[in-house]
């Protein structure tokens, strides 16, 4: 049951023109977990999203979203009813006041829960009174965030969630989104706040020029990325470094820094075996394995 | 699975804890560390500390510490941990990662899950003896470090050595 995916793509395409901003991809996002979906500007985080949603067409390969077609309008519909979503631009109508857009978007889901509409309404501090256009885009955010939250979904696909908050508004919104995950909820999220990725996150989706470039369990990325600093008292033997899992090495002079995904025992093993004065092994954060993942190209 | 009434914001209103406002900032600032106080009615002042950047899985920093507070007699036998969604969201870490450590945890015997009650610690009097093994260790370290510094290593050298030595040590032992 946990292990079912509730987003499913196999060869999924778009192109604009001739620029494809989504090439191949085949994602897969496991029920009941937090899965982070991280990628530099323009990687194609958004179209992906899109794409699943509905909202912009394939050119090329499929999938489902909760068990439905995504190219299936008719299916989509009834998707559409158990995912909630937070767009990337939180699109809101500015002559709306905060009351007005809270029961405008009441009216259209059947599991509204009011309880929380309220509860987040006085968290948040928003000014119910005020026009929408007035708000800062951190309460934009929180608006947009409290239209998702306040509904009952199976699954909560969120872009760009923490946009224009504060580190108190990020900390209560990464709190929801553990609540909303003890709750069942599946939550999908594309972010560029790796330190609070690396907290609540149990997977990780890096897109990088439309392709997926690391999808793993963090625990598995704390477990097997390690840096490897080797001094020697002879030029450093790079060549002899060059295996599988190795994923970076940097050389200068008597010494090395290898940056590896995996095999980082074997490394060691030979670093000794080649009489390495110095052998250091760090661990490496989510934000240097996203940098080199995306420096790679 | 899911219960009537979603209790979304428990972490904001009913928690009984003094949470240092200034801890929030440095979080951000520093973005490494996790530090809470945690209080329940049963484990007092329990302190959790998840490193996100360790390499360490943070459902295994979970365990070790609950099995060092039950070690050094921090959390008692018939002890009540927070259930997986309050720590979850006092840690502010994934429900899944509370949920594996606690049935880790249960899996060696150290806490029993009763359906819809909680988590309650079960020391066997042998682990108690560990305390004394724990505080006989760091006196050892402490002479080795007193040692090292007469030997003319610097602080941050003495401590890069020791969490190569673990961290190697951890991956070996993991291998076999």
């Amino acid at each position: 049951m946990t292990n079912e995916a509730v987003i499913l793509t196999q060869g999924l395409t778009k192109s604009y023109g001739n620029r494809e901003a989504v090439r191949a991809l085949n994602l897969s996002v496991g029920r009941n977990r937090i899965t982070a979906f991280l990628g530099r500007n323009g990687a194609g985080k958004s179209t992906t999203i899109k794409v699943l949603l509905g909202m912009v067409r394939a050119t090329a390969g499929g999938g489902t979203v909760l068990g439905k077609q995504i190219t299936d309008k008719k299916a989509n519909l009834d998707m559409r009813r158990r995912v909630a979503y937070v767009a990337e631009d939180k699109p809101l109508y500015g002559y709306m006041t905060v009351e007005q857009t809270i029961s405008f978007a009441r009216s259209f889901y059947s599991d509204w829960r009011t309880n929380v509409e309220r509860q987040l309404l006085r968290d948040y501090e928003l000014p119910t009174r005020q026009k929408i256009k007035q708000l800062s885009k951190g309460m934009r955010t929180k608006l947009a965030l409290l239209l998702a939250f306040a509904r009952r979904p199976e699954l909560l696909i969120l872009d760009e969630p923490s946009d224009g908050l504060d580190p108190v508004g990020i900390e209560n919104l990464l709190q929801t989104l553990v609540a909303q995950s003890a709750d069942g909820v599946t939550v999908f999220f594309s972010s560029h706040q790796i330190a609070e990725v690396e907290r609540v996150a149990d997977h990780v989706c890096i897109l990088e020029k439309g392709c997926l470039a690391v999808d793993a369990p963090l625990d598995e990325l704390r477990q097997s990325y390690r840096r490897i600093d080797l001094v020697f008292s002879f030029p450093a033997p790079e060549r002899e470094f060059r295996i599988s899992g190795v994923e970076r090495i940097r050389t200068s002079g008597h010494q090395m820094s290898v940056l590896a995904s995996r095999n980082a025992e074997a490394l060691v093993e030979r670093a000794h075996r080649l009489n390495a004065v110095s052998v250091e092994v760090a661990p490496v954060g989510l934000r240097e394995i996203f940098l080199e993942t995306v420096k790679e190209n | 699975m899911s219960p009537a009434e979603p209790r979304l914001w428990n972490s904001q209103r009913d928690r009984r804890i003094s949470r240092p406002q200034a801890a929030l900032f440095d979080q951000s600032l520093t973005a490494s560390t996790v530090t809470l106080y945690l209080y329940s009615g049963t484990a007092d002042g329990m302190f959790y500390k998840l490193t996100p950047t360790t390499g360490q899985p943070l459902y295994l920093q979970l365990m070790q510490q609950v099995r060092h507070a039950a070690e050094t007699g921090a959390l008692r036998d018939g002890d009540q941990l927070p259930g997986i969604r309050t720590l979850a969201e006092e840690l502010v870490v994934s429900p899944n990662t509370v949920a594996k450590a606690y049935g880790e945890l249960e899996h060696e015997g150290l806490l029993e899950l009763r359906q819809g009650l909680g988590a309650f610690v079960c020391v066997k009097r042998r682990t108690r003896s560990l305390a004394n093994d724990v505080n006989l260790a760091r006196r050892r370290i402490r002479d080795l470090i007193e040692q090292l510094r007469e030997d003319g290593l610097l602080d941050a050298e003495i401590r890069r050595a020791f969490e190569a030595e673990l961290l190697y040590a951890a991956e070996a032992v993991r291998k076999r």
